[in-house]
């Protein structure tokens, strides 16, 4: 495999060439989220299918604190907006607005995850509901587990970028980044804006 | 939208200067970043090129292939004569299992992985993949995934016994105590095969869609790269349903959840949904980059242009998307109700329209043509005419009515062995005799490729065909054995013969690629074109300069090689000016291969954490967490240090070789 | 794309106030999805609001917060083509395991 090449160290900053104009980072990661789709719906159809079909009924309104869930939902909805504005604030150059936006996001991430794992440990301690005392239980915490993992995830995501954004090293070609991590965030927010419905809230009209 | 802002524009930018890369050569971590120079066996560790990578997936498939052909002789034997005591039941149950999911898992879709790999970068003119780091993880999550499924073999409980396709509840840790910890390692493994499948398919469609060179529109793709498109779209939508099926199996088995426990309100039969909802478009991932091959094969040996090119793409997308919708032809005996059945009946026939018009214009393509018949065009025509006699009994399959019959007897086994070995196999082995010489620069002895075709179609023949009759006369599957009153002892044995035969054929061709390759060096170079074929990659010498491409091309027309070949002046192929640049080679990375280990660890560190191991000095000790966690930090440690490192790159400034590929 | 650096900072500050509206309109909903859960107006119109409440969040969200709106047409595609196969999956599987809560009570089967 020889060849008559001299290798020189890269210097420069490269434009990357895309066939379509839209920046690698971003392709993939719209295709991961389309995959995503298919990894929640598994989930969630579990979550009906034996929600529909459990044979003794279990009465989840008497332990869900629907106040609670509210909060931590706007508390998503809220960081959505946080980190709209902190893609924004890249894409016009304000290093400033971006730490505190991201700051923001984490921020109300941390809140929502809080309000999850107080949930769970209520229902384990006052209801005894556990990953093996019902089937409600094994789907339940398995969603909205793994919705929860997906949270602290992209928490963990944001706050390497916040630090990054100390060193002094962020500049505008980071915007993509930003974006694609908002796009991910996004995305756990609409998975929240339907479990909410479909697993909170429905329980209240059938 | 990109914005024109510099640094020095960036408000509150502490430092100027920011932008600046500097050269790697600070020593690392653990070991410093291997430079453009590096040699030996680690730039093989290290690597994040396309065709090495590739290579490493098609040496290590080719190894689990014989593996996986090993396991089925075990299985022929016992079944060679009635009331066989050759090996026990539950051996027999571990050795289907480890068959199938060897086959399907480790074999199959990691050849065509080795194909995806090295060639569609070079079709569509790209320099790389998207991702090139990612890539090398890929490679190595398929790698830790072999091991942790092959590594059951010596763990209390064996291999899982369960069936490629592992339905609950013989899964369940509360029904079958003995069976330890094989379920456990069939979970881990798949897992970290599906992460390196779902890596390295975000990979390729980034690749495809954003990395063609200036003028290869879509619809200039050759098809095999247009497979590979469609293949990985198939990989990214199916697998998330058999991970969530696996990660139920597995709180169902470590955590005492209920998924699956008819009992507790679980359902055992969402286990086959789930597994079918993935297990139906694999199927479509094994056969179509075979029909992307054979799709580059046919024109070439024809001298013809592939017949109907916008039909066979657009069969391959309506293949793909139809995949979904059919998973419950594989439950039509499990009571779904009349309205389900006859949907997923009437879906399943339809499926076969797209796939007979492939057939049809591969055969235009043939018609006419100036054909040559070597090696790989054997194998290519091999695979029409086998695939077709598994497509017929796929067909009768779908017949819910005569399914009944068929459904767990031995007529299925012969309908996928057509479509797997006639289909996927056959166009595999094309792909190889064809492409070999590309990767090495030499070319596969005909006589002997010959030689081994005969020996291939004879075995593959001998061995499946009496299934169908075996199937009909009401031999059931995986079953260890057989009594002399049914009558089946004659088939039964031909097979085995024909199973023996198909297993030397496979280990001839296998040694042939490896004896070639190794003594590359004392056989005449075969030149950039061998075949005088029709795509980008016979352009570029062979073997492949690292850097691919010395210049990148302009595209014109579709089959531009020819064209610029035989074709008209207008539609040559350009080239990008030579900007003094020179090729942007991304730098090697130590840290996907720690990644891979980390997930090695993390995944053996599930399987075992209930285990008791004893240490030497008498003591016992439960890891529970404690390997699972250090797996985890590994991983994470890796992640962190990869996106710290970042892509790096160094240039290359090659002697302009094109003038060499005026063949 | 190209823009001079100007017209992209005019075009950013719009879309500030966009993500405001949207973010209001958002919070608007989800108070009456969980003030929709009470009304007496039976469970079908219930269930019809909810979704629909959600549907409009779920498009909200996609098209301004995650920027579909102003992006190229293939992100919307491979989007769209993962959403399409993932509900049209799951609908159909949770239509065939529709019936299976009709479990024959024990009077039934003797």
């Amino acid at each position: 495999m020889s060849n008559s090449a001299e290798a020189s160290i890269d210097h420069g900053h490269h434009e990357e060439y895309t066939s379509t104009g839209i920046p690698h980072k971003k392709l993939c990661m719209w295709a991961f989220l389309a995959s995503d789709c298919m990894f929640f719906g598994t989930l969630i159809s579990t979550h009906l299918v034996y929600r529909r079909t459990s044979p003794e009924s279990l009465d989840v309104t008497q332990f869900f604190d629907i106040p609670l869930t509210s909060f931590s939902t706007f508390v998503l909805l809220a960081s959505s907006l946080l980190m709209a504005l902190a893609v924004s604030s890249m894409h016009k150059a304000n290093l400033k607005m971006t730490r505190w936006t991201l700051f923001g996001v984490i921020f109300c991430g941390l809140i929502f995850l809080g309000c999850q794992v107080y949930e769970f440990t209520h229902f384990v301690r006052a209801y005894g509901l556990t990953l093996n005392s019902h089937i409600f239980g094994s789907t339940f915490y398995v969603l909205t587990g793994t919705h929860g993992v997906h949270v602290s995830l992209g928490v963990m995501w944001l706050i390497a970028w916040l630090i990054y954004s100390f060193t002094g090293k962020m500049g505008p070609e980071h915007a993509i980044d930003i974006e694609v991590a908002g796009l991910y965030w996004h995305f756990v927010d609409i998975v929240w804006v339907i479990i909410f419905p479909v697993v909170y809230l429905v329980e209240y009209i059938l | 939208m990109e914005s024109e802002t510099t640094s020095v524009d960036f408000i509150g930018t502490e430092s100027e200067n920011s932008h600046v890369l500097a050269p790697t050569k600070k020593k690392g971590w653990i070991f410093s970043r291997p430079n453009a120079n590096t040699t030996g066996i680690v730039d093989w560790l290290t690597t994040i090129d396309h065709k090495k990578i590739g290579l490493m997936y098609g040496m290590v498939a080719l190894g689990c292939l014989i593996l996986g052909g090993i396991e089925a002789l075990f299985i022929r034997l016992q079944l060679a004569s009635p009331m066989n005591t050759f090996i026990t039941a539950r051996e027999y149950n571990q050795l289907f299992t480890m068959h199938g999911t060897t086959m399907i898992f480790l074999a199959v879709m990691p050849l065509s992985a080795a194909f995806f790999n090295f060639i569609m970068p070079l079709q569509i003119g790209a320099r790389d993949v998207a991702f090139p780091r990612v890539n090398t993880l890929s490679l190595w999550c398929f790698i830790a995934g072999a091991i942790i499924l092959n590594a059951s073999w010596l763990f209390p409980g064996g291999a899982p016994a369960i069936g490629w396709f592992g339905y609950a509840p013989i899964t369940l840790k509360e029904s079958y105590g003995d069976m330890g910890m094989s379920t456990d390692f069939w979970v881990m493994g798949l897992q970290v095969l599906g992460l390196a499948s779902l890596l390295a398919s975000f990979n390729f469609i980034t690749t495809i869609i954003n990395m063609r060179c200036p003028g290869m529109t879509m619809m200039r793709m050759p098809v095999f790269t247009w497979m590979t498109l469609i293949t990985a779209f198939l990989l990214i939508l199916a697998f998330p349903a058999i991970t969530i099926a696996l990660l139920e199996l597995m709180f169902d088995r470590q955590f005492g959840t209920l998924f699956f426990n008819n009992a507790a309100g679980g359902k055992a039969i969402f286990w086959q949904h789930l597994f079918w909802i993935f297990g139906h478009p694999e199927v479509y991932i094994l056969i179509l980059p075979a029909m992307g091959i054979v799709s580059e094969v046919l024109p070439t040996f024809t001298r013809k242009p592939l017949f109907g090119y916008g039909l066979i793409v657009f069969s391959g997308a309506v293949i793909g998307f139809l995949g979904f919708a059919v998973w419950s032809h594989h439950m039509f005996t499990t009571g779904l109700g009349v309205v389900a059945t006859s949907a997923f009946s009437i879906l399943t026939m339809l499926i076969a329209i797209p796939t007979g018009v492939k057939i049809f214009n591969w055969i235009g393509t043939l018609w006419g043509g100036s054909i040559r018949y070597t090696t790989p065009m054997l194998f290519a025509v091999g695979f029409i005419s086998m695939f077709m006699i598994g497509g017929f009994t796929g067909i009768m399959h779908s017949t819910v009515s005569v399914d009944a019959q068929h459904q767990d007897s031995y007529f299925v086994i012969a309908h996928f062995h057509y479509v797997l070995i006639g289909g996927s196999l056959f166009a595999l082995l094309s792909g190889f005799y064809y492409w070999i010489p590309k990767m090495s620069g030499v070319l596969l002895n005909e006589k002997f490729g010959k030689f081994c075709f005969i020996i291939i179609f004879t075995g593959f023949n001998l061995t499946f065909f009496p299934m169908h009759y075996l199937g009909m006369e009401g031999m059931p599957r995986r079953t260890h054995t057989y009594h002399e009153e049914m009558g089946l002892d004659d088939p039964n044995r031909l097979a085995t013969i024909g199973a023996f035969i198909l297993g030397f054929g496979i280990l001839f061709s296998v040694i042939q690629f490896f004896y070639t390759v190794i003594n590359r060096k004392k056989l005449p170079p075969c030149g950039n074109d061998p075949w005088d074929a029709r795509t980008l990659e016979w352009s570029i010498p062979s073997p492949v300069p690292v850097y691919n491409f010395a210049r990148t091309p302009i595209i014109k027309a579709r089959d531009q090689h020819w064209e610029d070949k035989y074709g008209h002046e207008e539609l040559k192929m350009d080239y990008e000016p030579d900007d003094g640049h020179g090729v942007h080679m991304p730098d090697r990375s130590w840290w996907p291969l720690w990644c891979g280990l980390g997930i090695l660890i993390l995944g053996f560190g599930l399987i075992t954490r209930k285990m008791t191991f004893h240490l030497p000095g008498g003591s016992t000790w439960e890891p529970n967490f404690e390997i699972f966690s250090v797996g985890v930090f590994i991983t994470l440690i890796s992640i962190v240090f990869w996106a710290i490192e970042g892509p790096g790159g160094y240039h290359l400034h090659p002697e302009d070789d094109i003038d060499e590929s005026k063949n | 794309m190209s823009h001079n650096p100007l017209t992209a900072l005019v075009e950013e500050n719009k879309r500030y106030f966009t993500f405001f509206n949207v973010s209001i309109a958002l919070i608007l909903i989800t108070g009456a999805e969980i003030a929709i859960i009470e009304m007496p107006t039976g469970w079908v119109f219930n269930l019809t609001v909810l979704g629909i409440l959600s549907g409009v969040k779920f498009f909200c969200v996609v098209v301004w917060f995650m920027h579909l709106r102003w992006d190229k047409s293939l992100c919307w595609i491979l989007f769209v083509i993962g959403l399409v196969i993932a509900v049209g999956t799951f609908t159909a599987l949770n239509i065939i395991l529709m019936g299976d809560h009709l479990m024959p009570t024990q009077e039934q089967i003797e």
